[in-house]
């Protein structure tokens, strides 16, 4: 090394860095064995599950594995979008990892880019497996002329529950709470929301309670593609809005909350969403400041 | 005393102004107050790191040397004093500053998953200017651990690894928190020599230890702190006084020679401690000279003549132990 010269502060072009960070997280995901069976092999597994018990019904007038298929790729969205991304992120977090990147000159947005991508394409890999199961193992119709509109609300899926993963992470004190809560939160909103069964015999106030949360709109969205006769407008414009709508609210919450930092062992709920005032006080003092500079 | 070894170490002021295109201070900090809550961890903190310097900040643990050194990097906000890290604000200074500083963490784990040199080539991926992956991974003497994942490496292997990826974006400015704890004794002299290097490049230190032979061997300057206050300054060897404090002198009384034997001058100050004689003097060498030109005149030795000064030890000890009695 040399001593140091004057120099023109010079950065790596911001493209970059995401793409970098893209790669980067997506290695990670692969190489941890949670991350790839959580993403890659849970979705495609109860697939096989559901058709092996449901395999000679039909659902809404169509075979159960075209059904199946469309409400498992929906899943596997949740999986590589929702549950990788909090997991990867708390662990992250509560190792110092990300204490450790926030000392460098990375941006945090391409930080987040970067998990949102990672989890883009690992959604990508995990689809396209639920895919090819369900054509070559139960012969399911897919309509050509509807690839753009499922890749679509795939992305849409994914933007929206990685988002959304991300903002969790806010709610979850630790390592050892990032499962159970990842999942606590997705399972039953899945169980309401059409995704492992129709819930045609659910009670009225509760799916339209479900129908405030993502899961549901995502499922329906695709199932609209899978189930609908071809023809039939298969592009559902709300259901893609609304997830939008979360996505925007969760990356809102992210740029205002979220946390570098490890976690000190053990704040209860309560206790968490009390500091979430104060950093909020903090940070928007904080903007002020800086704004007036 | 600290004002003459400041101007012997060329510590410039806080206040004088920067020359244009060289900023003599590296750091500059006054009056820094920190508080969690009712809690004040920093009670008004005033110092400056020179360029090109090794800065060591001492103290017990909960002193407040971590968040001192975490409000530097930028890691914390201050809740009041004035702050500025090469010319910049760290709470504002974004990108720019953190592109120029390097931050060895007390404790920051890695992706278990990737290996030595992708995490390092990541790193670099940050900076504008990094250093050569390979030369960085050699400089920290983990070249046979290059394709290692990182949840292979020892406890010294990962704290080499932190230093690494501290240094690939050839910062100007290196933060190392304790960054020796926890090794053996050869780990130990292994990290002091990376640290000289790093100093010998022109790179300003800042390090926290609470090893004396640590900041003894590698500071410019040691400021120790105690219960959020600044209870001394100085370098290493001028430390609380510790250069011009009073000495011993210690000595057996040669065979044959009884204590009414001693000069004048030397026997006013003496005493006895276990069989030893004992002289405490703040002047040493006049004492010495009395005293070996009655030993020779005598034709005789003086057993176990020793003359000591007070360690970084005691002298830290010593400080630490009024900050904590104070309420």
């Amino acid at each position: 090394m040399t001593a140091p010269a004057p120099r023109a502060p010079s950065r790596p072009s911001y493209p970059r860095l995401v793409v970098t960070q893209v790669g980067y997280q997506t290695l990670l995901l692969v190489r941890s064995p949670a991350g790839a069976f959580f993403a890659l092999v849970m979705p495609v597994m109860i697939l096989a599950a559901l058709e092996f018990l449901h395999g000679q019904e039909s659902i809404a007038g169509v075979s159960a594995a075209q059904f199946f298929t469309a409400a498992m790729i929906a899943f596997a969205v949740m999986n590589a979008g929702y549950i990788t991304t909090i997991t990867g992120t708390v662990i992250a977090r509560d190792d110092g990892i990300l204490k450790r990147l926030h000392g460098t000159p990375l941006p945090p947005s391409a930080y987040f880019s970067g998990r949102i991508g990672a989890a883009a394409l690992t959604t990508a890999l995990s689809v396209l497996a639920v895919m090819l199961v369900g054509l070559v193992f139960y012969r399911i119709d897919i309509d050509a002329s509807l690839i753009g509109t499922t890749l679509l609300t795939v992305l849409v899926g994914v933007l929206c529950f990685s988002s959304v993963g991300l903002a969790a992470t806010v709610l979850v004190g630790s390592t050892d709470a990032a499962l159970p809560m990842a999942y606590g939160s997705l399972l039953p909103l899945c169980f309401v929301s059409d995704v492992f069964l129709p819930a045609g015999g659910a009670p009225g106030w509760l799916s339209i309670a479900a129908s405030v949360f993502p899961v549901k709109h995502l499922a329906d969205a695709l199932e609209d593609i899978f189930v609908a006769t071809p023809g039939h407008a298969a592009l559902s414009g709300t259901d893609l809005l609304v997830m939008v709508g979360w996505a925007i609210g969760a990356l809102i919450v992210t740029l205002l909350f979220f946390e570098w930092e490890p976690r000190p062992a053990g704040p209860g709920i309560r206790r968490r969403l009390a500091r979430l005032s104060t950093t909020l006080h903090a940070r928007l003092r904080h903007r002020r400041r800086a704004s007036h500079q | 005393m600290v004002g003459g070894s400041r101007a012997l170490l060329k510590v410039p002021a806080a206040n004088d102004p920067p020359a244009p295109g060289a900023i003599p201070v590296a750091i500059s900090v006054d009056g820094l107050r920190k508080s969690y809550g009712d809690t004040e961890a920093l009670r008004g903190i005033t110092f400056t790191v020179a360029r090109g310097a090794i800065f060591a900040l001492l103290g017990p643990n909960g002193a407040g040397k971590t968040t001192t050194v975490e409000i530097l990097e930028g890691h914390r906000r201050r809740t009041a004093g004035d702050v500025s890290v090469l010319g910049l604000d760290p709470e504002h200074g974004g990108r720019d500053l953190r592109g120029r500083i390097g931050i060895v963490l007390q404790s920051a784990g890695f992706d278990r998953e990737l290996t030595v040199s992708e995490i390092v080539r990541l790193y670099a991926s940050f900076y504008g200017h990094p250093r050569q992956t390979d030369e960085v991974i050699a400089l920290v003497g983990l070249d046979e651990k290059r394709s290692a994942r990182t949840k292979a490496l020892s406890g010294g292997q990962r704290r080499r690894l932190d230093l690494a990826l501290a240094l690939i974006g050839d910062p100007d400015l290196i933060f190392l928190d304790e960054p020796t704890t926890g090794f053996d004794p050869n780990a130990r002299r292994h990290s002091w020599e990376a640290i000289e290097r790093l100093k010998a490049f022109g790179k300003t230190i800042v390090l926290t230890s609470h090893y004396l032979d640590e900041v003894q061997r590698l500071a410019d300057w040691v400021v120790v702190i105690a219960d959020g206050v600044i209870v001394a300054e100085g370098s290493p060897c001028s430390l609380g006084g510790r250069d011009v404090s009073d000495a011993e002198i210690i000595f057996r009384l040669p065979v044959g020679q009884r204590w009414s034997d001693l000069p004048e001058a030397v026997r006013r100050t003496a005493s006895e401690e276990d069989g030893f004689v004992v002289v405490h003097t703040t002047t040493p060498t006049q004492v010495l000279y009395v005293l070996t030109a009655w030993a020779v005149a005598r034709g005789s030795e003086l057993p176990a003549l020793r003359v000591l000064r007070p360690s970084l030890e005691d002298i830290y000890l010593e400080l630490t132990k009024d900050a904590a009695e104070q309420p």
